[in-house]
């Protein structure tokens, strides 16, 4: 062990640069944010979405402290970031997004319309595997659709080339000749979140590097009207992508510029095509990011056994550089293309097809081809899988047996003799669905009053019911999801099927390969689950009537929403209760995204922290009031609206035993049921009674329903004299104590004001049934 | 051109360091702090990065170092599989292979538990610190504590260094957490207990830090469905634990249920007297016999102690986490069935 060895430098080597740089020890995601700061961009539109959330979190930590100007607008989607972000480049300022994974394809539509339009901005790409099965890991997956959009790709293969490629997109974007939008991509987790030491600049050689942004045309100057996105049929359109056709045209002189340019201020110079040790290489492996440094470090340990190996990267994958492929090939004998994503059906992944495609109009080129698909949904690319690649490479060169053009590394056959049998792979035993329809609840109607009635078994007779969800599940301790998912789940009588949102509850209870759910579980898309499970309920009923499915398998049908998912899929869940269709959407709300680490949600309350709402020097935590989604969904007019809290268990699960007779009689059920989170909260795993409790009793989270259109308080405080200040409920989690301070008193006055206007609101449509 | 084998011992950086450990513990904040201070301060190259799914307390986590001379590059991007230096946040984790795979020979291997532990431990250099009990007293976290004991085993680390560098982070929140988190670290350093273990097992070879897939492409059904309902009665989450756990006196219960209602582990054990075979009609005849709550699967507990907040009779307890635990442990199911 060379622990001994190292001991500390004089100084790192000079690089002779015009100005001064400093060391930091960052990770991507860090470069990007601070990059984003320096630049100083007018405007950022984001949704939080792993593994790029991090960049919005620092900007807001910084924000909130006055360390830059930008207007951070959380959106309640990517769809809708991807047009705050192309509705303020309209504007003539600079803007930013940063996204990964399903963000990116939710957004996609909004690609092509920004560069088509040519509105310059910049959106930073943390690469992730896209759904389905739901992967959070990098591979190239998403990048590989943004291919078409008429969008400048610039690769970063490491944190310094993510603060450096931040620089140069607004320099390259910018540019008169191209006025295109350009995305920075880098390595999910492998690069953001991998810190390492980089040189960066002062904010004024940044500031002085990217210049002030002049926009040929913008929406915001009254002396010159302009129509943007007109309606363009043939012959026009084709001319419009002509034009930017030529842009990409010309990025290919003004890409190398721009590289020159920084080369001269910073001494760290980037090529379209990097090539390494390729002089005399005749065996190749060609791949993006974070593996070609791999393949790097493994080309120099294979040289040191004289093999003649070397690497091919490319630092930016559009424009395609072609002519720099070819050049770089040219004496090549084999060359293995390495793709993070497969486009399925054609052969190989795009930059394999793209080589292949480039290699093929140069004559004088000769070198074999293999495409290889490495790494999918974050499988480590190691100095062992490049050496697999680079041995492919000197096999095919050497050998004439066949080797198959096209193939995967890093599969797993599986065993079959193991697939019979447990092998530790047990599951819980199986529910039957008698051990669960225990008839807790009682519910007949009352003619009187049109409204239901239910008594409630003793909870020591609920106790012992087993749960639709099995222990092992992997949620924090102290999760108020859970608890609520008990308590509702075990009221519900006979066969559940149950499609969970994207959020903590679906992640937590499905790690594969396994699962926490005994019952039929669905998960699809964070914003379209009620459209989906909707699908589902008339699935049922259709092939019921076609006598396909016997009428008295009834399952009821819930959908597990977090308060996030409420957001992205606030649409569709409303479309969905139009609809009315037979089914139970539950929202458990712990205000904010929690499963990504805790940014605002639009349930956030006003003034609370999160991690994209922190509280500093400028800013009080989150900015705007919370969404009250119990009254949209009761402006929807469905059968059965409540609200309900975890610690409040008998009057929750009196609720679940309406919303299990409103969704086989009559219809949609909506319920919000207020949920601890004690991680994001900042409170202990064991104050969550106390905690909701007082969230209650300060009247923030009323208990009520909306039966029928008839509303119904179900617990006042004020009878009881229980009622407690919001203050009371702010001392309680490290996340609102700094709203007890006496500069937050007008925020907290504003807040009071509002939660007691519709408390009273409440009260009044309690007391009048027209209301 | 001939053939060529994989590389073995040939790597560009000097030190490799792997924590693991179980969110919510402060292993990827102990990896940064000591990254940046290797880093900042004393001026090597170091990269380091966390392995983590979603930001979630009581999963598994690991955290990963690797240094060189501030001239050498370091490229891979990886998990360290050949740690030089190997510490282990919780000792449950020695339940899992992976956890010690790789550890080379000459290489040290750091514990977080009581220097009395009858744990079994790996040949070699192996160090053991109380940092849970440090951590307690000192009303800190555990990772500053184990961040000592790195320090003491690795001559690489500069112990003074990286104790200012804890200062430097803690103190931006508050002098009093600056303070207790030196304390810790020091505390750690040199309560930390080195000895050479000749008659241990050998860790598992570097290949075990990853496990293969249970299912293959040939075996796993297609679309990536989960056809074994509830499979996940499979995992073990008492290392999500942080030192204590609800302890059961069935003395002083009156089966109320109140503690189920809240129990987001659903670990409760509960006694039925045959119920769901009754048809509902019966229900009216169930006497308050009928459900008894008999104890607490601790392999699903994770230590919330929501139970012990809302018990109104005093039956469950906030406790130390000791042997009591295992002894007092009640199964959910019977052992065939899972």
């Amino acid at each position: 062990m060379s622990l001994h060895t190292l001991t500390k430098p004089k100084s790192r080597k000079e690089i002779h640069v015009p100005v001064a740089q400093q060391q930091k020890f960052l990770s991507g995601n860090e470069l990007a944010a601070l990059a984003a700061s320096q630049i100083n961009y007018h405007v950022m539109g984001y949704y939080p979405i792993t593994p790029s959330t991090e960049v919005a979190e620092i900007l807001s930590r910084m924000k909130a402290n006055g360390k830059h100007d930008i207007a951070m607008i959380p959106a309640d989607g990517e769809h809708s970031a991807a047009g705050i972000c192309y509705g303020a480049s309209t504007g003539g300022g600079r803007v930013l997004n940063v996204t990964s994974s399903q963000g990116l394809l939710y957004s996609l539509e909004q690609l092509p319309v920004q560069s088509g339009t040519r509105f310059p901005m910049v959106l930073n790409l943390a690469a992730r595997a896209i759904n389905g099965p739901l992967n959070i890991r990098c591979d190239h997956s998403d990048l590989y659709f943004a291919l078409n959009t008429g969008w400048v790709i610039l690769l970063a293969k490491d944190p310094q080339a993510v603060y450096d490629m931040n620089l140069l997109a607004v320099k390259i974007g910018e540019h008169s000749k191209l006025r295109l939008p350009v995305i920075v991509a880098y390595d999910g987790f492998f690069t953001s979140h991998q810190k390492r030491c980089v040189l960066v600049l002062g904010d004024e050689a940044v500031q002085k590097f990217v210049g002030r942004f002049h926009a040929p045309l913008t929406a915001l100057d009254p002396e010159r009207p302009v129509t943007i996105g007109p309606y363009m049929n043939d012959p026009d359109l084709i001319n419009n992508k002509y034009q930017l056709k030529l842009a990409f045209d010309a990025a290919k002189t003004v890409i190398p510029e721009c590289f020159e340019e920084y080369a001269k201020l910073t001494g760290r110079r980037y090529e379209t095509v990097e090539r390494y040790r390729m002089a005399d290489a005749e065996a190749v492996i060609v791949l993006l990011n974070s593996a070609a440094e791999t393949a790097r470090e493994t080309a120099d340990r294979l040289r040191e056994d004289h093999l003649r190996v070397g690497v091919v990267s490319l630092s930016v994958l559009r424009p395609f550089p072609a002519d720099e492929i070819r050049d770089a090939l040219r004496s090549v004998k084999t060359a293995v293309i390495a793709d993070r994503a497969d486009s399925y059906g054609a052969g190989g992944g795009n930059l394999s097809l793209e080589i292949r495609a480039a290699l093929q109009a140069d004559p004088k080129n000769h070198t074999l081809c293999l495409s290889r698909v490495y790494g999918l949904g974050g499988k480590d690319f190691t100095v062992d899988d490049a050496t697999e690649l680079f041995n492919l490479a000197l096999e095919a060169a050497s050998r004439k047996s066949r080797i198959p053009s096209f193939d995967y590394i890093g599969q797993t056959p599986g065993d079959r003799s193991k697939v019979s049998g447990n092998n530790g792979l047990a599951a819980a035993p199986k529910l039957m669905v008698e051990e669960v329809t225990r008839h807790h609840a009682h519910v007949t109607e009352d003619p009187a009053t049109g409204r239901l009635k239910v008594t409630l078994d003793p909870l020591w007779k609920i106790a012992p019911t087993p749960h639709r969800v099995a222990p092992g599940h992997g949620a924090c301790p102290g999760c108020g999801a859970f608890t609520v998912l008990k308590q509702f789940f075990r009221i519900l009588d006979g066969n559940v099927v149950v499609l969970y949102q994207t959020g903590c509850a679906m992640v937590v209870t499905t790690g594969y390969p396994t699962t926490a759910h005994r019952v039929t579980y669905l998960h699809n898309l964070f914003q379209n689950g009620a459209s989906t499970l909707s699908g589902l309920v008339e699935m049922y009923h259709e092939r019921v009537r076609r006598g396909e499915l016997p009428a008295a398998q009834d399952p009821t049908f819930v959908m597990v929403s977090g308060d996030g998912g409420m957001d992205i899929g606030m649409g569709a869940a409303l479309g969905t209760a139009l609809r009315n269709h037979r089914m139970i959407l539950i929202e458990y709300d712990n205000e904010g995204y929690m499963n990504t680490g805790g940014q605002l949600s639009y349930s956030t309350p006003l003034g609370h922290q999160t991690s994209t709402s922190p509280a500093g020097t400028k800013s009080f935590g989150k900015a705007f009031p919370h969404k009250d989604t119990t009254q949209i969904f009761a402006a929807a007019n469905v059968p059965y609206v409540f609200t309900a809290v975890e610690g409040f268990s008998e009057d929750l699960m009196k609720k679940a035993a309406k919303a299990q007779w409103y969704a086989k009689h009559e219809g949609f059920v909506y319920g919000k049921i207020l949920s601890s989170c004690p991680l994001n909260w900042a409170a202990p795993d064991d104050s969550a009674q106390e905690n909701l409790q007082t969230a209650v009793d300060s009247c923030f989270f009323p208990l009520y329903e909306v039966e029928r259109g008839k509303t119904v308080i179900t617990y006042d405080p004020e009878p009881l004299g229980r009622r407690k200040t919001l203050r009371d409920w702010f001392a309680q989690m490290g996340k609102t104590k700094h709203l007890l301070a006496p500069q937050a008193s007008a925020l907290v006055a504003d807040l009071e004001k509002e939660v007691e206007r519709c408390w009273k609101r409440l009260k009044a449509k309690h007391e009048h049934a027209e209301l | 051109m001939k053939s060529i084998k994989h590389p073995k011992e040939n790597r560009t950086t000097s030190l490799e360091i792997r924590f693991e450990s179980i969110g919510g513990l402060g292993a990827n904040l102990a990896g940064q702090l000591l990254a940046e201070s290797l880093a900042l301060r004393q001026g090597l190259n170091v990269s380091q990065f966390s392995s983590y799914g979603s930001e979630k307390k009581g999963t598994p986590v690991r955290s990963f170092i690797r240094v060189a001379p501030a001239e050498k590059p370091i490229r891979v991007t990886s998990p360290v599989t050949e740690p030089d230096v190997l510490a282990v946040f919780h000792e449950a984790l020695l339940a899992r292979r992976s956890t010690l795979a790789g550890l080379r020979a000459d290489g040290v291997f750091i514990l977080n538990a009581p220097h009395s532990s009858s744990v079994r431990l790996p040949k070699g250099r192996v160090v053991l610190v109380d940092a849970m009990a440090i951590a307690v007293q000192e009303k800190t976290r555990i990772n500053t504590a184990i961040l000592g004991a790195v320090a003491k085993a690795c001559e690489t680390i500069d112990a003074k260094t990286l104790a200012a560098t804890l200062e430097e982070h803690f103190g931006r929140r508050s002098a009093k957490l600056a303070e207790a988190n030196v304390k810790t670290f020091w505390r750690g350093y040199n309560e930390a207990l080195e000895r050479l273990i000749t008659e241990g097992f050998s860790a598992p070879p570097a290949d075990g830090a990853t496990s293969a897939p249970f299912w293959g492409y040939l075996t796993a059904p297609i679309g990536g469905a989960i056809i074994q309902a509830g499979n996940s009665v499979i995992n073990d989450l008492s290392a999500s634990r942080q030192g204590f756990a609800p302890r059961f006196h069935k003395d002083l219960c009156n089966h109320c249920g109140v503690c189920d209602m809240v129990c987001p582990d659903y670990c409760l054990v509960w006694e039925v007297e045959d119920i769901f075979h009754r048809t509902p009609a019966d229900t009216a005849g169930w006497e308050r016999r009928a459900a008894r709550l008999l104890g607490i699967d601790y392999r699903f507990c994770k230590g919330c102690l929501r139970c012990v907040e809302t018990c109104p009779s005093g039956a469950l307890t906030k406790e130390l986490e000791g042997p009591w635990v295992g002894a007092e442990q009640v199964p959910l199911w019977k052992e065939e069935t899972v």
